[in-house]
């Protein structure tokens, strides 16, 4: 026993990353290598910029999917919070009770998600399904399915501030030799800090893994599983309110589509980032990287000039490959460890 | 046995519980013919009540697609896609002028392209061993965009107008009653599937598998060849749709039937299908696609906005589900309490203890 | 020696069952009560009484003298009373300092106080004499490590009463003393134990004292110091063997099943022969690779080599499918989960291995299906007022018959039963051996895997004995004794197998 710590662990510490973070690296070199200005201060600027909302939907995602749930309404929810957002502006609310006014209906949606998970027992698939109709249907309501304007003045100068950037360093002529970092990738990176910080350092975190592998044991060792459950849907509604405000801020306006299709790409980015949809297992910055990856095949094809059509059938392909590299993955491990 | 006098009436009680949706359904007619009738407008008539069953045939049928995936315990994402992606390859065949080929042929090439895609599904399913959901999500990727690279931003339109009897023909009027081709090819269709699950061996192991993967590996059920085949008829059921949709609308276009799969689900959930699998009857489908456009028909009279509607059906879903499983499990309750009390006399042993 | 714990005159009853019958026993603080019995003896019963899984019809818990009230699954822990099940409760992807004070942890208001967990972690790792960083993930460790976790968990929950249930059953020998080096660690510093295990050898290794148990009744307890193994299996078995197998020998017919040299990740080098006819057990402890083999052998797990032959005839690659269209059958241990679906009806279930014979035309016929269900379920003697009641609802000794039933239907010729009356109760145990005796009286082979002696050598032409993933042994009917058993059981290993032959 005492030999098999050893050698096991260095053995598996490789294994312990991600494979996402394999599949971003080799995507990202093939980009660089085969992409003009792919690898440019511009481009990889605005790739961190353009993938920044999804990163932010990929991290609450996998905290539902490592708990065993599913979060489909987070797209629905991020349009409704981005048009509940836009017309407190327009109202000429003062930009923060806005964005508080978004974040608490973002997490009223997290709320009766989890309450209709847990307590109505339906399963997390039907239930978020369900909810992202709603959620939907509010947002479409309340806009009246045209895209919001609203009037810049003084209590929305912290907009026009994090819409702008905290680095710039011109290298060259070109727009592609600018490198620049915008306030909302510093946002976001703070935004995903805490909730690792939070993932890691409290309870959150474990508790995710335990429900998510067998809630009954998670029940027996005196989780309250119910509650975490329905907290961990809140706050993926939140940081759907939170991708909502970076829409807003980036777009400076708010369409009620904006967050179509957003669940499934997170949902994507997610097992890409080896999440399993069964629960228990995976990890944060999986999801990270499943996100960039999906970004930078976009960024390198549409650099190349192909179709965004193009870049759908491609995806899907990258999914296929990528879950193909997480089963092998999986065997490897499960070999490695027998022979331990 | 105190219980005795109470028989019939949980007899009655359990075949009503058979189907929980149509409580459902009742449930949804009485509600809008109430609202409509104090409004001043009409909801039950005969010529609506076609409207209704015509708008549901198409969900019927993208619902028994979906139903065959989730029987198994699966998903099939990939349904709109396919509509889209095989009917923009090939429908240029059945545009009114290409009459060279019999309008049956490309019919069959298209049905033919989704069974291949369902193939696919399969494989990736059971070889590569992905959740259905991601598989299926990857070919929903691939054929949406694959369809919008062949076309583009164009649309194939002007039909052959025999072919198009499949989508708008007309049977037969019966008093206010329209009676369509779509309706007796939902109903062929229904009565097809229904027989293949309920009386046949491969619908048997559907189920089974459904309910117990495990146990019917055990058993000896080529369980990766019953998976193949079911996303095959599923995925060719849809392309089958994707005909049917463009024989109504008069044309395909690359971006048809976005929601197709999504509103597949929607039926059969509220069709009492159980997302777990293993568990539901596929005319549970039917009543849900009527619930559905029930519906949206009422609430069209009712001149409901268009963007209210998704809410009513998100909640419609979740709330159908939470009331189909707690039926259900009251059905079992009476199913079981009843078989107990059917023949005491007839049992060989006595009572055997619970190990 | 001070008392801790003491059931007196505890009775506990489930439907049919009297599963306690008037039980007493008592623990002392630095013990280990070792607590055999075969399955379904109520071992498993009393320790979920203690654990409050369950409440008691009669009788009670004294715990340090004060009686237990209102017994709970929280007030049995926070008294200090923790359980290591077979099944391990842990997190594989959390730490192990993470998955040892799971629900518990050390905070500083929200945050973790990692720093003291993963201390108080070493501690106890150290204190046991386990070399593991706290920080390691518990994925990463092997399984007899992530057993220490469990155990750790008790400990870090201050537990006065460790109940061990079947603990060796997945570890390697190696591991297995590893696992006694730790309970005698606890047993020095105070702690009480119960441990509840099917390997008797094991008993004489760590026990102090050890209690019998059969049918829900105490049998004897007894120093293990003034015991046999002879005492301690007859005690098990009772006198129950002569009336409860029924068997007739017969004349043997050809070989029905072949395995061939087959080697896997848990077994090599396995030669098995089952005739037309015959019963031939497989025996060995549990986790010497005998289940394993017959998975194996029926394709359900791969193999890495060897054969498999179904009456002369080679299959090539076994697959579930193959061995039945080739009329073997498998009736798993666990018959919820492997052999039944449970929310269909049992005419659904008897005949879902047998739809491509009864129905060739793929149309089923719903006539002859019902008429041939009810024929197995009046020949069978499963009692059930319809052929449509749910499976769920069937107590184990039925569904274990409505396996039965969908292999008869598929008029399978040869038979695998692993464990074939495991969590049934003594009555429907007998009418599972005289269906056993009838099947080959008809000419069938069975292969039986069974952990229980008696059993074995009640049924049993033939008996292979496993050790260690080999056949230790081969032994006729006239040959097999329970001493000759467990000694070949025991042949290969290094840990206990002096203590074996001793006893």
């Amino acid at each position: 026993m005492s030999t098999a710590k050893g050698n096991g662990q260095g053995r598996l510490c490789l294994l312990d990353l991600p494979n996402s973070v394999f599949a971003f690296l080799l995507v990202f070199i093939l980009a660089s290598v085969l992409a003009p200005h792919f690898f440019s201060p511009g481009n990889l600027s605005t790739l961190l910029l353009q993938a920044s909302i999804l990163i932010i939907l990929s991290i609450a995602m996998s905290l539902v999917v490592i708990s065993g749930g599913i979060d489909l309404s987070m797209g629905g929810v991020l349009s409704m919070c981005g048009v509940i957002m836009a017309l407190c502006l327009r109202s000429g609310m003062h930009v923060l009770a806005a964005i508080l006014v978004g974040v608490v209906s973002g997490a009223m949606f997290g709320l009766l998600n989890g309450l209709c998970v847990t307590c109505m027992k339906v399963p997390p698939f039907i239930a978020t399904f369900g909810s992202m109709g709603i959620a939907q249907s509010i947002a479409n309501t309340l806009s009246g399915k045209r895209t919001i304007y609203w009037e810049g003045g003084s209590h929305s100068a912290i907009l026009d501030f994090l819409g702008g950037n905290v680095i710039r360093v011109q290298f060259g002529i070109e727009a592609s030799t600018i490198f620049y970092v915008p306030f909302l990738v510093v946002l976001t990176a703070v935004v995903v800090g805490i909730v690792i910080f939070l993932f890691k350092r409290t309870v959150l975190g474990a508790y995710t893994y335990a429900i998510g592998e067998n809630e009954e044991i998670a029940r027996l060792c005196g989780i309250a599983t119910r509650t975490w459950t329905v907290l961990l849907y809140i706050i993926s509604g939140m940081l759907a309110s939170l991708a909502a405000l970076l829409v807003l801020i980036r777009t400076n306006s708010m369409q009620p589509t904006s967050g179509e299709w957003l669940e499934f790409q997170a949902v994507v980015a997610a097992v890409l980032g080896g999440n399993a949809l069964e629960g228990g297992k995976g990890s944060l910055y999986g999801a990270i990287f499943g996100a960039l990856t999906l970004y930078v095949v976009r960024s390198a094809l549409s650099l190349k000039g192909i179709d965004t059509s193009a870049t759908m059938v491609v995806i899907g392909g990258v999914l296929v490959v990528g879950m193909m590299l997480n089963e092998l993955a999986a065997r490897h491990e499960k070999k490695l460890l027998g022979k331990m | 046995m105190s219980g005795q006098a109470t028989i019939p009436r949980k007899r009655l009680l359990k075949s009503l519980t058979d189907f929980s949706s149509l409580f459902i359904l009742f449930g949804v007619l009485a509600f809008f013919e109430v609202v409509t009738t104090l409004q001043g407008n009409d909801y039950l008539t005969m010529s609506n009540m076609s409207v209704m069953i015509n708008q549901a045939c198409f969900l019927t049928i993208i619902g028994i697609s979906q139903a065959l995936a989730i029987l198994t315990g699966g998903l099939n994402l990939a349904i709109g896609s396919v509509m889209a992606f095989t009917t923009v390859m090939w429908g240029r065949m059945l545009v009114g002028a290409n009459s060279d080929v019999h309008y049956i042929v490309p019919m069959l090439i298209i049905v033919g392209a989704g069974m291949l895609i369902g193939l696919v599904n399969g494989l990736l399913i059971t070889k590569l061993k992905m959740p259905p959901f991601i598989a299926t999500f990857a070919t929903m990727y691939a054929c949406r965009g694959l369809a919008w690279l062949a076309l583009g931003k164009r649309v194939i339109y002007n039909l052959n107008s025999d072919f198009r009897w499949f989508g708008i023909g007309i049977v037969t009027r019966v008093g206010g009653f329209t009676l369509t081709v779509p309706m007796i090819i939902t109903l062929v269709l229904l009565v097809a599937t229904a027989f293949m699950l309920t009386r046949t061996n491969f619908g048997r192991r559907i189920y089974f598998m459904g309910a117990n993967p495990v146990a019917a590996k055990f058993s000896g059920i080529p369980t990766d060849r019953i998976i193949i085949w079911v996303y095959v008829i599923s995925t060719g059921i849809a392309a089958f749709a994707g005909l049917l949709y463009g024989a109504r609308l008069n044309s395909f276009e690359p971006g048809m039937a976005v929601n197709a799969p999504f509103e597949a689900i929607t039926v059969a959930l509220i069709g009492g299908i159980a997302m777990s699998g293993g568990f539901g009857n596929i005319w549970g489908v039917l009543c849900g696609s009527i619930i559905v456009a029930a519906i949206y028909n009422g609430m069209n009279i009712l001149s409901v906005p268009s963007e209210l509607q998704t809410l009513v059906m998100g909640a419609m879903i979740i709330f159908a589900v939470a009331f189909n499983q707690l039926l259900i499990k009251w059905n079992m309750e009476l199913r079981n309490e009843l078989d107990e009390r059917i023949a005491p006399d007839t049992r060989v042993h006595g009572v055997e203890g619970k190990a | 020696m001070t008392k801790i714990l003491e059931f007196q005159h505890i009775s506990k009853s489930f439907p049919g069952v009297k599963a306690l019958d008037d039980v007493s026993v008592d623990l002392n603080a630095g013990e280990v009560h070792v607590i055999v019995g075969e399955n379904g003896a109520g071992k498993s019963t009393l320790m979920k009484l203690l654990s409050g899984a369950y409440t008691a019809d009669g009788g009670q818990m004294l715990l340090e003298g004060k009686p237990i009230l209102h017994n709970n699954p929280q007030l049995s822990e926070q008294l200090g009373i923790a359980m290591i099940y077979q099944e391990l409760t842990i997190v594989p992807e959390l730490s192990v300092a993470n998955n040892i004070f799971l629900g518990h942890e050390i905070r500083w208001g929200i945050f973790l106080d990692r720093k003291s967990m993963e201390a108080r972690t070493e501690e106890l790792l150290t204190s046991i004499g386990v070399n593991v960083s706290p920080r390691t993930l518990v994925k990463n460790l092997s399984i007899a490590n992530q057993q220490m976790i469990e155990i750790i968990k008790a400990l870090s929950k201050n537990a006065k009463i460790i109940v061990f249930d079947e603990p060796t059953s997945s570890l390697t020998n190696t591991e297995i003393g590893e696992l006694f080096r730790i309970i005698a660690a606890l047993k020095a510093k105070g702690v009480g134990m119960f441990y509840i295990s099917h390997r008797l050898e094991e008993i004489f290794e760590i026990g102090d004292r050890v209690t019998i148990m059969r049918d829900g009744r105490k049998i004897t307890t007894s120093n293990i110091a003034n015991s046999t193994l002879d005492q301690i299996v007859e005690g098990i078995a009772g006198r129950r063997i002569d009336k409860v197998y029924t068997r007739t020998y017969l004349e043997k017919g050809d070989v029905a099943l072949a395995i061939n040299n087959l080697c896997g990740e848990r077994f090599k080098n396995i030669n098995i022969e089952v005739r037309a006819g015959e019963i031939v057990g497989l025996a060995g402890l549990v986790g010497s690779g005998r289940s394993e083999v017959a998975r194996a052998a029926y394709g359900i797990d791969p193999y890495s080599q060897g054969e498999v032959f179904v009456k002369g005839e080679k299959i090539p690659k076994a697959t579930p499918q193959r061995m039945s269209a080739k009329g073997v059958a498998f009736l798993p241990e666990n018959r919820k989960r492997e052999g039944l679906a449970l929310s269909l009806p049992i005419r659904e279930n008897a005949v879902v291995s047998a739809l491509q014979w009864l129905n060739p035309g793929g149309v089923i016929r719903r006539h002859k299906e019902r008429k041939l269900v009810q024929s197995f379920v009046d020949s069978l003697g499963i009692s059930t007022p319809t052929i449509e009641k749910l499976t769920n609802f069937l107590s184990g000794g039925t569904q274990q018959k409505v396996v039965l039933a969908k292999w008869l239907v598929t008029q399978a010729h040869t038979f695998i039963f692993d464990e074939p009356t495991r969590g049934i109760d003594v009555g429907s145990k007998t009418s599972i051996y005289s269906l056993m005796d009838e099947l080959v009286g008809r000419g069938a082979g069975i292969l039986m895997i069974s952990s229980e002696l008696p059993e074995v050598l009640g049924m049993s032409d033939r008996i292979y004995i496993m050790a260690q993933g080999r056949i230790a042994g081969e032994l006729t009917k006239d040959e097999a004794d329970q001493m000759k058993i467990i000694q070949l059981a025991f042949s290969q290993s290094e840990t206990t197998g002096e203590k074996g032959g001793a006893a």
